[in-house]
């Protein structure tokens, strides 16, 4: 059987999702940082209609669970794979057994990087301190600015990974989106206060 | 013809064979049910032609129930016992109700749990109030389609708990019901949009109920429908205009009227009708009858009314705009904003809801019905009439977190994650053998304990006992289709699976609900009881007769005790089978039988020694 294939080509019966499939292999994509989100996601969508509980609402119980297995699946493998932080991280957890971000790696030890988060940080808290919408949008916006770098950045360090290159992009990008999250609890807090 | 048919997984095995299936759109102030006819999605009316069923149930003293219209109109003179807007109780405690206190006509009980209301038929949970609705909705569809359900795919707010999902599915389960799915319901609405109107892109659905209020955001695409983001207030609704409505009037009639919970239901009442009024008149009256006998006209334009109800409709705004956030989306990139629910229809919340997106909203679909149709697509597809890639996928509403140290919720699960979605989390122990461990899980946006909604405290029992720290229990979150969530556990480096106890913190569990059931047949479905009692009979008739034919033939076979009890369990049966209940005779004939055992064994081995005699064994196994 093709790997990561739901059904039984014969029978067309739900077959048990296999958990060592990669997020890559149960989608059918090829294993890279670079990827078409247009691909990503009509291969996740011809899946998902295949397997989705939906179409066992009338079956038996087994072949629930198992629709429930492959849709859990498909659905983690679509949320990490869109995102290229959480797709990059997979990635390197693929090629280097472990995870970027969790504690073990350490975190970001490059001053000058540092530095940026640090005065970052200070602006965010200068414009929420006053209710400064505009400010806010501008931050967000240099954020979003400096995301796509750290992409196309991972995008030429993927091609001959290397830990010591890739992990400090990855770090610094999660940093870039706690303070992207931070903005937005700000402004959530003023709209429910 | 083919001797084999093959058909798809989780569709029909008969082509031809028409499934019932419905969609119930089980509101705060109206209920509704729809199916499909002709390919086309309509509504199911009553014997009267009515579609809207008020969502109002009373409990009579004399041991009656009545629902909808005839429930309402009693409302008034009966405010006690008279249930409306159940909804918002559901899967609720008694202390988180405090806000709607004074709002309240009927007694809420204080209690650990749901919330429990006092009836002249005792007490009553919500689930069993929303039962009572469903199984007129059921009814009221059967009728209509002439047979017996296959399931129905109710609807609930998107932004619904878990435990007020669970809540839902409960009480369709004591109405007999077999529930398909649930709904979230702005996702039922664009698929009445999305297949009807043939809608594509990005949509926002805003929908305002009476007691509830959702704003998904959906990408359409050819069947399927993808929720983006959702968020919402879970206790707010067009009843909260009536209410500000409300409290005008009693405040302008303060000196003749009183405190009386009839006079409050009255006014209540008005509120409402002058509002829907005024959403095609610039002004109206509504007549009124004071505590003391005096009829009175009241009078209101649409101006002042306008005024009241605004910061209602400002307070959708905020739940607007943090979906708009979660889905990075821009208000602009909107193609179409979609209008649900009766409030809808107020002039002002158009205007409004047109500002802050910047377009003119759709509402080219009733807003009572549209909820409803939608559920009906999704019904008939579930249960296999149709062959249409409909494809639903819908998020997590509210973040899934575990209590940690401190009082403080860690998340587990972000909200607006697609679902089905599962989390594996791993613990340990930290005392040396340590057999037993409590997780505590909430559910909502907070940091603190107290600030989100307890779901359940699981304990896992039966870890194997290890010193502290060596312990490793995976355990898995599982957030299903409907938006419920699962628990299990697993002791990793031994796979001991740990056993999970759940108490849920607003839910009931699973003896409650076999208990409602067992009431709800015993009161309200006296043909069932009637039914399983002359089942009941005829089975009691039957093993009478067997056991009198066997001991006519070999009644020698037992010891004088063992006769004894046969005889006695006997004399039971034919005592049971003179009363009027189906229970007493399935015991006695249960017993019955237990006690011909013996009968039964050495007539079978007297018949085996028969067909052996005057044949060695080694004959037998050859054949």
């Amino acid at each position: 059987m093709e790997s990561g294939a739901a059904l039984c080509p014969q029978c067309g019966a739900l077959q048990p999702c296999d958990p060592s499939l990669s997020l890559f292999a149960i989608l059918g994509l090829a294993e890279g940082f670079v990827i078409d989100p247009a691909a990503l996601r009509s291969a996740a969508l011809e899946r998902l209609r295949a397997v989705h509980p939906d179409r066992f609402a009338q079956a038996d119980g087994r072949t629930q669970r198992q629709s429930l297995e492959w849709t859990t699946r498909l659905n983690e493998a679509q949320a990490v794979l869109s995102d290229p932080l959480r797709r990059g991280d997979y990635l390197f957890s693929r090629h280097f057994g472990q995870s970027a971000l969790g504690e073990e790696m350490g975190s970001l030890r490059d001053p000058e990087v540092l530095m940026r988060q640090m005065e970052r940080r200070e602006a965010l808290e200068e414009a929420a301190a006053v209710r400064d919408q505009a400010a806010l949008e501008r931050l967000r916006a240099e954020a979003h600015a400096e995301e796509k770098q750290i992409e196309e950045q991972l995008a030429a360090s993927f091609t001959a990974p290397e830990a010591g290159r890739i992990a400090p992009l990855l770090q610094e990008w999660q940093y870039l989106r706690k303070f992207l999250a931070e903005i937005d609890q700000y402004e959530e807090r003023w709209d429910f206060a | 013809m083919a001797l084999l048919q093959i058909a798809e997984p989780g569709q029909s095995t008969a082509p031809h064979e028409h499934r019932l299936a419905v969609g119930i759109d089980l509101g705060t102030t109206h209920s509704l049910v729809a199916t499909i006819r002709s390919a086309q999605p309509v509504v199911v009316r009553d014997s009267e032609g009515r579609y809207l069923l008020p969502s109002v149930v009373q409990y009579r003293a004399d041991g009656t129930v009545r629902v909808g219209e005839e429930a309402r109109a009693e409302a008034a003179a009966d405010p006690h016992n008279t249930i409306a807007s159940v909804k918002r109780l559901m899967g609720r405690g008694a202390e988180e109700l405090q806000p709607l206190a004074g709002a309240l006509p009927y007694q809420v009980l204080a209690g650990e749990g749901m919330v429990r209301l006092q009836t002249a038929q005792g007490e009553k949970t919500p689930v069993e109030v929303s039962a009572e609705i469903l199984r007129v909705l059921r009814q009221r569809a059967e009728e209509s389609l002439g047979g017996e359900l296959t399931g129905a795919v109710i609807t609930v707010p998107a932004y619904f708990d878990d435990a007020q999902r669970q809540a839902t599915k409960d009480a369709a389960r004591l109405a007999g019901i077999n529930v398909l799915r649930l709904l979230a319901e702005p996702t039922a609405a664009a698929v009445a949009y999305g297949l009807d109107k043939g809608a594509e892109g990005l949509f926002a659905i805003y929908d305002l109920g009476g007691g509830t209020f959702d704003l998904s955001l959906l990408r359409l695409q050819k069947g399927v429908f993808e929720v983006l983001a959702t968020a919402g207030d879970a206790a707010l609704g067009g009843d909260d205009m009536d209410r500000l409505i409300a409290e005008q009037i009693l405040a302008h009639f303060a000196e003749q009227g009183d405190s009386s919970p009839a006079w409050h239901r009255q006014v209540l009442l008005a509120a409402r009708a002058i509002k829907e009024r005024l959403s095609s008149l610039e002004e109206a009256s509504v007549e009124l009858v004071l505590p003391g006998g005096k009829a009175v006209q009241w009078h209101l334009r649409r101006e002042q009314l306008e005024s009241w109800i605004e910061p209602v409709i400002r307070r959708s705004f905020a739940p607007c705009r943090r979906a708009l956030r979660d889905a990075h989306i821009r208000p602009e990139e909107i193609d179409g904003v979609v209008l649900v629910g009766g409030a809808t229809r107020v002039p002002l919340l158009r205007r409004l809801v047109a500002e802050l997106f910047g377009r003119e909203p759709l509402c080219d679909i009733d807003p009572d019905q549209v909820v409803a149709l939608g559920a009906a697509i999704q019904a008939d597809a579930l249960v296999g009439n149709q062959s249409d890639d409909l494809l639903l996928m819908d998020v997590l509403p509210l973040s899934l977190g575990l209590e940690t140290m401190g009082g403080l919720v860690e998340k587990i699960i972000p909200r607006n994650t697609p679902i089905p979605v599962a989390k594996a989390q791993e613990f340990t122990t930290f005392k040396d053998g340590q057999t037993a461990m409590s997780i505590h899980v909430l559910q909502g946006e907070r940091e603190k304990v107290e600030d989100n909604r307890s779901l359940a405290r699981f304990s896992l029992r039966g870890i194997p006992p290890m010193v502290a720290g060596a312990a490793r229990i995976r355990v898995t979150f599982q957030v299903d289709a409907d938006g419920l969530l699962a628990v299990s556990a697993e002791e990793s480096s031994t796979g001991v699976r740990a056993e999970v106890q759940v108490k849920p913190s607003y839910g009931l569990d699973d003896a409650a609900i076999t208990r409602m059931l067992r009431e709800a047949i015993a009161h309200g479905k006296e043909d069932i009881e009637q039914r399983r009692l002359a089942e009941a009979r005829v089975e009691g008739e039957r093993v009478r007769e067997a056991l009198d034919s066997a001991l006519a033939q070999d009644g020698s076979l037992l010891q004088p005790d063992e006769r004894a009890d046969i005889d006695a369990a006997r004399a039971e049966l034919l005592h049971a089978l003179g009363s009027d209940s189906a229970a007493a005779i399935e015991h006695a004939a249960g017993a019955v039988e237990k006690a011909a055992e013996v009968l039964v064994e050495r007539r079978m081995n007297q018949a085996v020694r028969k067909a052996m005699a005057g044949h060695s064994i080694d004959e037998w196994s050859e054949k």
